[in-house]
């Protein structure tokens, strides 16, 4: 706009890497906005609605300076970004947590933040717990509590031992695939774990979202309610096709001696589906972050906090779409092409110092979900 | 027990949208018998509390009761009271229970069960049969009401005595105004239902026509209860002031309506509401992020009461503006005692240690140092969130001079992470932390382009020597 971007994306991406990943910004302007590489490898942040345009404006970073007053923060997120090799939702989240750390964006966010990488760490290594133990006999069986003392290690390794033979895998490949399945699955856990992970509770969290989007924006006037049914609708869709994949994922579970066989054909199968849902999933924390708070603590109305969701909701890409999903998702993308235009105009974003904290609490609720 | 029993009901807030719509209405109609069965069970309240937010957002069919229908009408003004204030056109739900009693014990059980029966006999849907049952209870209370207030009026022993049934004053204004309300009932059910669901944002061009209609109809039947209509629409205001720009709007459309006479009820009632609300301040802050939260508050407080001022000058009531001027500094005392000088101990104790020089020296204090700066960076925030209004309470100064010592500390403390970058004396994770911090003071104080300047160059000094 103004010379300073005419250049737009798809509404809906064609994949992931069209689509960008959420970024965890505290300037309230660009807050929660996809970015993505472009052909030189530079950052580009793609804005739904500028300035009440009706598509998704891309803007090179060098931009966001002449527009915005950024924080300090994103200028170092943003500078941890560019290291990044591949922009994916773990590594960013990754970034965003180191960068956090320092205690740039204040002290709660900082506590946040390690809150969060305990919590991250925590759920590679209890996934990895049990898939081992998936493994091991009743008389060799310990509990995650004894894994960490020497005891329970030695008993962990001799039930591994057995299963090596029992299964005829070698036991480093056995602690091998544990590893990179575990890594694989982190955020989102196996499915009968004890505790759901993170991106599990976020599922949870995005069925509560649909229930209650629907019934808020059906008991409104038509107007004020449509983008909270739009936001009700898309969450729906999306949580559908994240369903199908970890259907799919969870198979691998269900008789893991099988898939420790044959994780050299099958390893790759289950990281591709572990990403595919990372991947869904990516910004929907931060929406049902936005509602929630905007409900329990009314520092947003709902009726804007809805607006600013339609600025921040993730189409899932074309690439994720099966045919019978087909007609649903063109119906979301020409509704959204309507809705977005209006949803960059109504949502005047706070350029002030209030703005900056009301985004830093979101995130601060968000990490410690 | 030493410890503090883990609350049972923490989980509920997560879940409250995982229970189906009908189940959720189905579990409110229970919880609300209980409570009204008296259960003993003190549980009773705080799931209703937790349930609140989606209760607001879903309004679930309530089941009629006699309680509830004798409240229909200004069920908008009641509030929850933490002390003995009555605001004009608020009714505190304390008394209620009261108000019932009295009722129940002068015009007899008879009558109340019948139109009990009546209502828990319909269909909740059928709004006529209910309509109906209410016009008459309203009816019957406000003349029992009434009848008892003239009475003690008139004796001294009865007012006692009345004043005595009701728990005290507080109870005796309250059913003053209840009798007000129940004048009108069956116009404010009329007005209520033809307004937005509360509360109301932006009213819109049909909240004002409902507001008009019922405006003309209390005019015509009981122009002596105007006031009390007015005080049902301003309940459902989020904004208190709109309600002066609702009813200059009905003025001009009817010039034979009193709209002076409205416009100053209203004023004064905003006024009244405010007053109890800045003295309610006086118990919020607890924490920093409360002290931004009460800063925000008391921003709302201010743009109120400029409008209502506004309004108060518009009307020409000189008593008005006195009272709207008297709570301004009432608002400007709790603000400064609140808000403004309860961190310059924080304040003085790191501009201190920053000037002795010996800031950043000691290994050692370096927790001690982080916490301050970020003691002060929660000040920052709270007294910059007061500059938008700080004029009005004639604060600016104090903020002001507070929010320069701080930048000039941060300043300060800036140039020494300067130096010990220039001295290589920076390596450790606590010296870097505290870095971290003052840049974020910084970015508080001066502005995020030379927050980013010191952050570059403390990214530099890490990035050279963690390439050695």
């Amino acid at each position: 706009m103004n010379g300073i971007s005419s250049n737009t994306t798809a509404i809906w991406p064609i994949n992931f890497t069209e689509r960008g990943v959420s970024i965890g910004f505290t300037t309230p302007a660009i807050a929660q906005l996809r970015a993505r590489r472009d052909s030189r490898d530079k950052l580009e942040l793609l804005v739904p609605g500028l300035s009440g345009g009706p598509g998704i404006y891309i803007l090179p970073w060098s931009a966001l300076f002449e527009l915005f007053n950024l924080t300090v923060h994103d200028r170092a997120l943003h500078d941890a970004l560019s290291e990044i090799e591949d922009l994916h939702p773990v590594a960013t989240r990754k970034a965003s947590q180191i960068v956090a750390m320092t205690g740039i964006a204040g002290p709660r966010m900082a506590e946040a933040a390690r809150g969060a990488t305990t919590n991250d760490m925590t759920e590679r290594l209890t996934g990895n717990f049990h898939l081992l133990s998936s493994l091991v006999e009743k008389e060799d069986a310990i509990t995650l509590e004894e894994a960490a003392t020497a005891d329970g290690q030695r008993t962990l390794r001799r039930g591994i031992r057995k299963a090596a033979t029992r299964i005829n895998v070698p036991e480093n490949d056995i602690h091998a695939a544990a590893e990179k399945w575990s890594q694989a699955v982190s955020p989102l856990g196996l499915p009968n774990m004890r505790t759901p992970n993170r991106l599990r509770i976020l599922l949870e969290k995005i069925t509560q979202f649909i229930r209650a989007t629907e019934e808020w924006g059906g008991s409104v006037s038509e107007e004020k309610g449509l983008p909270a049914l739009f936001a009700s609708s898309v969450a729906t869709e999306t949580k559908a096709v994240v369903d199908d994949v970890l259907k799919q994922l969870d198979q691998f579970a269900v008789s893991p001696e099988a898939t420790f066989q044959s994780w050299k054909t099958h390893g790759a199968e289950v990281k591709r589906l572990a990403d595919e849902a990372i991947r869904l999933l990516d910004g929907w924390d931060h929406i049902v972050t936005l509602w929630e708070d905007s409900v329990h603590n009314s520092r947003m109305p709902l009726e804007l906090a809805t607006w600013t969701i339609i600025r921040q909701i993730p189409m899932a890409p074309k690439s994720m779409i099966s045919k019978t999903r087909q007609e649903s998702w063109t119906e979301i993308e020409r509704r959204l092409t309507r809705l977005v235009g209006e949803a960059g105009s109504r949502v005047v974003t706070q350029t002030d110092l209030d703005g900056m904290l009301h985004e830093e609490g979101l995130k601060f609720r968000e990490a410690t979900f | 027990m030493t410890e503090a029993a883990p609350d049972p009901l923490r989980h509920l807030t997560s879940l409250l949208f995982n229970i189906p719509p009908e189940k959720f209405s189905v579990l409110v109609h229970d919880l609300e018998s209980r409570r009204r069965a008296g259960s003993p069970d003190d549980n009773v309240d705080s799931i209703l509390d937790r349930l609140r937010p989606r209760l607001a957002i879903m309004q679930p069919k309530r089941a009629p009761t006699i309680k509830r229908l004798l409240c229909d009408p200004f069920e908008d003004v009641l509030y929850n009271s933490t002390r003995d204030l009555k605001p004009i056109g608020r009714i505190p739900r304390n008394v209620l229970g009261y108000c019932w009693d009295v009722l129940r014990e002068e015009i007899g059980e008879f009558d109340l069960d019948r139109i009990e029966r009546d209502i828990t006999e319909v269909d909740g849907d059928d709004l006529i049969a209910i309509d109906l049952a209410g016009a008459e209870l309203w009816q019957l209370a406000a003349t029992c009401f009434n009848g008892l207030l003239a009475t003690a009026r008139r004796d001294r022993d009865a007012r006692q005595s009345l004043e005595k049934r009701l728990g005290g004053e507080l109870g005796m204004d309250s059913l003053r105004d209840i009798a007000g309300f129940l004048d009108i009932g069956p116009s404010l059910i009329s007005l209520r239902r033809s307004m937005s669901r509360p509360p109301i944002e932006q009213p819109t061009s049909t909240d004002v026509l409902g507001v008009a209609e019922a405006i003309g109809s209390v005019n015509l039947i009981r122009p002596d209860r105007l006031e009390y209509l007015i005080y049902v629409v301003l309940g459902r205001m989020t904004e208190s002031t709109d309600v002066l720009d609702i009813l200059r709007r009905v003025g001009e459309d009817d010039p034979e309506l009193p709209t002076d006479r409205m416009l100053s009820t209203a004023g004064e009632a905003i006024a009244s509401q405010i007053e109890a609300a800045v003295a309610e301040m006086e118990f919020r802050v607890d924490s920093d992020t409360n002290a931004d939260n009460l800063a925000r508050q008391a921003g709302q407080f201010v743009e109120t009461l400029r409008k209502a001022g506004e309004a108060a000058r518009a009307t020409g009531s000189r008593q008005h503006s006195r009272q709207i001027e008297q709570i301004t500094n009432e608002l400007a005392r709790q603000a400064r005692n609140q808000l403004v000088e309860i961190g310059d101990q924080d304040i003085t104790k790191l501009t201190r240690s920053i000037s002795a020089g010996d800031w950043g020296a000691n290994e050692e204090n370096s927790g001690d140092e982080i916490q301050a700066i970020e003691l002060l960076q929660g000040r920052v925030t709270t007294l910059k969130l007061m500059t938008g209004f700080s004029d009005d309470l004639r604060l600016s100064d104090d903020i002001d001079n507070r929010l320069d010592q701080i930048r000039d500390a941060a300043k300060s403390a800036a140039s020494q992470i300067r130096e010990q970058i220039s001295a290589g004396d920076i390596g450790d994770e606590p010296s870097r932390r505290r870095a971290y911090a003052v840049i974020r003071l910084v970015e508080l104080t001066s502005g995020s382009e030379d927050a980013d300047r010191l952050r570059q160059r403390l990214v530099d000094y890490i990035k050279a020597i963690e390439a050695v």
